[in-house]
């Protein structure tokens, strides 16, 4: 891993590690040789008076070895019923795109935050499934519904 | 005009008098906040307006001093906006007049809001003119000293020096000058110093430099001893010359300016000034900002200096005061000063600490960290110091790792010592997190409670980073003390609870194979504690079982080890189904043991059965919990041996899901609309989750596939009562999604039933003959417009088809594509376009022969559908198509005639085909859309012989082939050109971004 990628992940644990948000947890995984820096489990929790209160929601977020100059890859394990979270889980998001919005000085804090925000306020300009961007547009009473029972399903101990 | 500011606004006031009273006006508490609004308007106007300049020298004169403060904030405004219309003439007057201004509110002696405006004001002039007051700081000085006067710089140096000046001062006087000193630099050191006109700042910083260092240094070393008894004026002098010394330090280090050299000596005085009682908050303040900060401003022999302090008699005696043995004796102001700059000092000088821990230093440090942590009280409810902690232990772990980390290694004696003090933290963390008794938590506000629950979690991090350290030491002593616990006649539960806690964290640190840890759980296992749990007079130990499920779902691989101690854990499991706090928990639990063990425990199931219809008619609605539960039961029917078992065991659990149908269907006729949905989905979902865990689990014995077209062996599945139970089945779910036909959630989940069989290699349950899935997928698209759920069932199921569905998949097709007619284009039904699209990708590449038999004139229709989604605005059809005809051009066909219908459907559409690209790639898709569309684009540059003709059509043609008018003929040859010599290859995607850039136009970025 290039020095400047290394550094600033430890950099990024430290700073967790002092201070983060309540209710998220954000933690490089463990293998078989040790902690692996560039691949990190989260937890994101529903913000609080919407739909989403109550879950907890699993991501992994995966640092390029280019990392800080290229963003990491955000991906909710399993995939999540949401307009911007791809079939595969990967999340969509300005700021996590190169072209866009990414910049290196964005930490780790900063961005499970702004997915945070994003889930109870998707953007229906860049859809990235079909399933839940259909219901979010024609039905919302049911995704709500389907929100709902998401929670339930994820709900934070 | 300035914006905001309307014509409709009061006319604007004709005298100095009347500004006043409007001023006064704005501040009295007595005016609405309309009128505090419209007054606003009128002041801004005239605070912008060319008289804005006198105005405020007026003002200035006022003895009143919401009057002088607005003065202030006019010149303020007039700097920021007209300063450049100010000629050297003028600025140097205006520069006489703010500091004789600032000279008499100092003597009148006004509030220090006025004066600390006017200093704010001045570093505003600085940064406008900073050619104009070169060595403001000194300049300053000799004004108030009276040794100079106006605006004269020159020879300021043949006057006495600042220290002798300064001695000469009021307390006052010296505070305007420390704060006009740290102001100045926190304000320039917020401009961007990396570029030229940054960089005079930069350089006029370093003139200021000696002055301010002389400044701060007199004022922190008047007052002699720190143990002298200060006056209140002398306490914010010296509290302000602290933050001065401290925006300056922080200055030179981001800036690497000159301060650095010139501030450092003044360091040690800070650390002098802990030692008096009525500055040590904000020294600590200021060195914990530093250390935290700025660390590489202090030098070796400062944190040197900093550790003996710390560890020396005052630190000692600072301890043994704000560290108190009882809890209601302590100022936690005073405390959290303290551990900020013990933690600080300790993070910071983490690796000396460690490899010198046996040095009286780093004992007496590290022992004020452990004294911490036995702060007495609830962390976050009662004490936060103990959170501040949690990073040093983390980091030191990782500094023990980093140095040694193989295990046989040897270790010095400094890792081992610092092993110790490690566990120790551990165990007093362990005692910080006991969940407190129900009238403690009673009192607590949501923040203590959200704030204790974040902090249990960061403990377990702590735990688990702790644990290739302190490894199965740690572990004993955990189980030790649960068991202790256990087996005394009154446990203490709130103790188990955290040991458990603790235990569950560390579920997935253990090896995999066979680790020694197992032993000892074995023995937490094998004790009472699951029966004394298990026995429903417990009902106040919710948490501590909450805590034991998790334990039990956490280690299923232990179990599947030690399955002589399975039933004691289900029994505990299924007998806290009981309590509803715990079901989500247990089920969980349950869905994990049986999925594991599944195969040790079929001997349970009639008992599991029976728990389940217990359960199922306690708490029917109980939606979640019952689909587990029943998912747990799936498991151990899938890994029963004989199929006739299976069909046996799966019948009581169909028949109490169609009892939930029957209840729906009552629900209903009672006009309990709702009540009887949720009933009907509730029993689908439980369908669901009994079919998923009927799957073949991925790491089961793979069936080898017997040679196409042989003649499979008859199961009971194909007439037996198996066969009879799948006939029951479907009919319940037709029967359910018939009752609620206009239902989405209720199509949905009718079709996953079906799809859980889709994937399966042998006979059950859920795989059903095609001709039920077609016959239900076309009643359900007769019955509703649910389009996607269907059609993408019906993709599924097309997908996984054998030769005997062939002609169900033709029946289907025809239902699918006959859909086409309703459609004018993709706009009119994205959904329905983007699915139908989709349903013929994975005809065409699974099924090549059933996609090519398609009637021509439906054929035509799907073709021209593709076509025109590619230059539609909806996303999903566009992607889709995009998909559809780079699986077309690629496909290379079984045999002779497949190949040649191929390339008669690609030389008909690949015209259109090219024009469509063409004008997406110009301009027409959107950025995100390039990738997708850029793939059928390359594999035709690649495989089509007359790609080349085409695209150059469509790219040279006039009228609307081509979207942009924004570059020229060349520019597009010139794209073919690079086009065709990449051949379809990797750097095609960054070409055509390029191109359709320079299409759109090369102003069209992103913003940043």
């Amino acid at each position: 891993m290039s020095s400047l990628c290394l550094n600033r992940l430890q950099e990024e644990r430290r700073q967790w590690r002092k201070n983060h948000p309540f209710g998220f947890y954000a933690r490089p995984q463990r293998g078989s040789d040790g902690i692996d820096l560039r691949q990190w489990s989260c937890g994101i929790p529903g913000k609080e008076k919407t739909l989403w209160e109550g879950g907890l929601f699993k991501l992994e977020m995966v640092f390029p070895e280019e990392y800080p100059t290229k963003p990491p890859k955000c991906k909710f394990v399993p995939p999540l019923f949401h307009p911007n979270v791809y079939p595969s889980g990967t999340v969509c998001l300005s700021i996590l795109n190169e072209d866009e919005g990414w910049k290196p000085a964005i930490t780790i804090k900063q961005i499970l935050l702004g997915i945070q925000d994003l889930l109870d306020d998707p953007n229906p300009e860049s859809p990235a499934q079909a399933e839940a961007y259909n219901l979010f547009k024609k039905d919302r009473t049911a995704y709500d519904k389907r929100i709902r029972a998401l929670v339930k399903e994820n709900q934070a101990t | 005009m300035v914006p905001g500011i309307t014509d409709d606004d009061a006319p604007p006031p004709r005298s100095i008098e009347e500004v006043e009273g409007l001023i006064n006006a704005l501040y009295s508490p007595s005016t609405t906040p309309d009128n505090v609004h419209a007054i606003n308007r009128v002041l801004q106007k005239l605070q912008r307006s060319p008289e804005g300049w006198l105005l405020a020298t007026s003002l200035s004169n006022s003895s009143n001093e919401h009057v002088q403060f607005f003065a202030a904030s006019t010149w303020m405004v007039k700097l920021n906006t007209d300063w450049q219309g100010l000629s050297e003439h003028d600025a140097l007057a205006l520069l006489d007049t703010l500091i004789t201004w600032l000279i008499r509110v100092v003597d009148v002696g006004f509030k220090p809001f006025i004066w600390r405006k006017i200093c704010v004001t001045l570093v505003n002039y600085y940064i406008r003119f900073p050619s104009l007051w070169t060595y403001c700081i000194r300049h300053l000085i000799c004004r108030f000293a009276g040794v100079t006067s106006g605006v004269q710089q020159e020879g300021l140096h043949n006057l006495p020096p600042t220290s002798t000046l300064l001695a000469t001062f009021s307390n006052l006087s010296k505070t305007v000058i420390v704060g006009f000193t740290r102001t100045l630099i926190e304000e320039v050191g917020k401009i961007e110093s990396r570029n030229s006109k940054g960089h005079k700042y930069f350089e006029g910083m370093n003139l200021n430099t000696p002055d301010a260092a002389s400044v701060v240094m007199t004022v922190l070393m008047e007052p002699g001893s720190p143990l002298s008894q200060l006056s209140v004026e002398q306490v914010t002098l010296v509290e302000e010359a602290l933050r001065c010394y401290q925006s300056w330090a922080t200055y030179s280090t981001r800036e690497a300016s000159e301060a650095l050299q010139v501030f450092q000596p003044i360091t040690r005085i800070t650390f002098e000034w802990l030692e008096s009682p009525q500055i040590y908050r904000i020294s600590a303040e200021t060195v914990t900002e530093m250390l935290t900060n700025s660390f590489y401003f202090y030098t070796a022999e400062d944190n040197h200096v900093l550790a003996e302090r710390i560890s020396g008699t005052w630190g000692q005696t600072k301890f043994s005061q704000v560290v108190p043995k009882e809890h209601d004796d302590y100022d936690s102001e005073e405390t959290d000063a303290f551990a900020h700059l013990l933690v600080a000092f300790a993070e910071s000088n983490l690796k000396g600490l460690a490899l010198s821990v046996d040095s009286h230093t780093s004992t007496t440090i590290l022992e004020m960290l452990h004294g911490l942590l036995r702060l007495p009280g609830y962390p976050i409810a009662d004490e936060e110091v103990s959170n501040l902690e949690f990073e040093f232990w983390s980091s030191l772990t990782e500094l023990m790792t980093d140095y040694y980390s193989k295990e046989d290694e040897q270790k010095p004696p400094w890792w081992n010592i610092c092993r110790g003090h490690l566990l120790r933290a551990v165990q007093e963390y362990w005692m910080k997190i006991r969940i407190p008794p129900p009238d403690v938590l009673a009192e607590w506000y949501k923040d203590d409670k959200d704030g204790f629950q974040s902090y249990r979690k960061d403990f377990a991090d702590l735990v688990e980073t702790a644990y290739p350290v302190l490894q199965a030491e740690l572990f004993v002593e955990l189980v030790q003390h649960a068991l202790n616990q256990v087996n005394t006649p009154t446990p203490d539960w709130q103790e188990v609870e955290s040991c458990l806690f603790c235990i569950n964290a560390l579920a997935d640190c253990l090896n995999t194979t066979d680790p020694q840890e197992y032993a000892y759980l074995s023995a937490l296992f094998q004790s009472p504690l699951f029966s004394i749990l298990a026995n429903p007079e417990n009902s106040e130990l919710s948490r501590t079982k909450l805590s034991a499920i998790s334990v039990i779902g956490s280690y299923s691989e232990y179990f599947e080890k030690h399955t002589e101690l399975l039933p004691g854990a289900l029994t505990f499991l299924f007998s806290s189904l009981t309590i509803p706090k715990l079901i989500n928990q247990a089920s969980k639990s349950i869905l994990s043991l049986c999925s594991s063990c599944r195969t040790k425990l079929v001997s349970e199931l009639p008992a599991f059965i029976q728990h389940y219809q217990i359960f199922a008619s306690r708490h029917p609605n109980e939606s979640l919990g019952r689909e587990r539960v029943l998912g747990a039961l799936g498991c151990l029917i899938q890994a029963l041996d004989r199929e006739e078992d299976k069909v046996g065991a799966l019948d009581p659990l169909l028949t109490s899901i169609s009892g939930d149908l029957f209840a729906a269907k009552q629900l209903l006729s009672a006009r309990y609309e709702e009540e009887a949905k949720e009933r009907a989905l509730l029993a689908l979902r439980c369908l669901v989750s009994l079919g998923k865990s009927l799957q073949a689990p991925d790491d089961g014995p793979i069936v080898i596939d017997e040679i196409s077209g042989a003649h499979k062996p008859r199961t009971i599945w194909d007439d037996g009562p198996g066969h009879q139970l799948q006939i029951f089945l479907a009919q319940t779910v037709e029967d359910i999604s018939g009752t609620f036909p206009k239902d989405r959630e209720v199509t949905k989940e009718a079709c996953d039933v079906f799809r859980c069989g889709f994937t399966e290699t042998s006979p059950g349950l859920l795989v059903f003959p095609p001709s039920l899935v077609v016959g239900f997928l076309l009643s359900c698209g007769a019955r509703s417009m649910f389009y996607d759920i269907v059609i993408g069932t019906a993709s599924a199921f097309v997908n996984c088809i054998s030769p005997e569905g062939y002609d169900e998949c033709r029946r289907l097709t025809g239902y699918v594509f006959g859909l086409i007619q309703s459609l004018e284009g993709p706009e009119t039904d994205p959904e329905l376009a983007h699915n139908i699209l989709e349903y013929a990708n994975k005809l065409l590449t699974k099924h090549l022969h059933l996609f090519l038999e398609v009637q021509e004139s439906v054929l035509g229709r799907v073709l021209s559908l593709a076509l025109t989604s590619l230059v539609s605005k909806e996303q999903f059809p566009k992607k889709t198509a995009c998909t559809f005809w780079t699986n077309l051009i690629t496909t290379a066909g079984d045999s002779e005639e497949q190949k040649m219908m191929i390339e008669m459907i690609l030389q008909q559409t690949g015209e259109l085909l090219a024009k469509n690209l063409v004008m997406a790639i110009g301009g027409g898709a959107a950025r995100s859309e390039l990738d997708n569309v850029t793939e059928p684009l390359k594999k035709m540059v690649f495989k089509q012989l007359h790609a080349r003709k085409w695209l150059e059509n469509s790219m040279f043609s006039n009228g609307d082939a081509f979207p942009s008018q924004k570059i020229s003929v060349e520019d597009k040859s010139m794209f073919l050109k690079k086009l065709f010599t990449l051949r379809g290859g990797r750097g095609t995607n960054a070409l055509v971004k390029e191109f359709w850039l320079a299409c759109r136009g090369t102003e069209f970025t992103y913003a940043s």
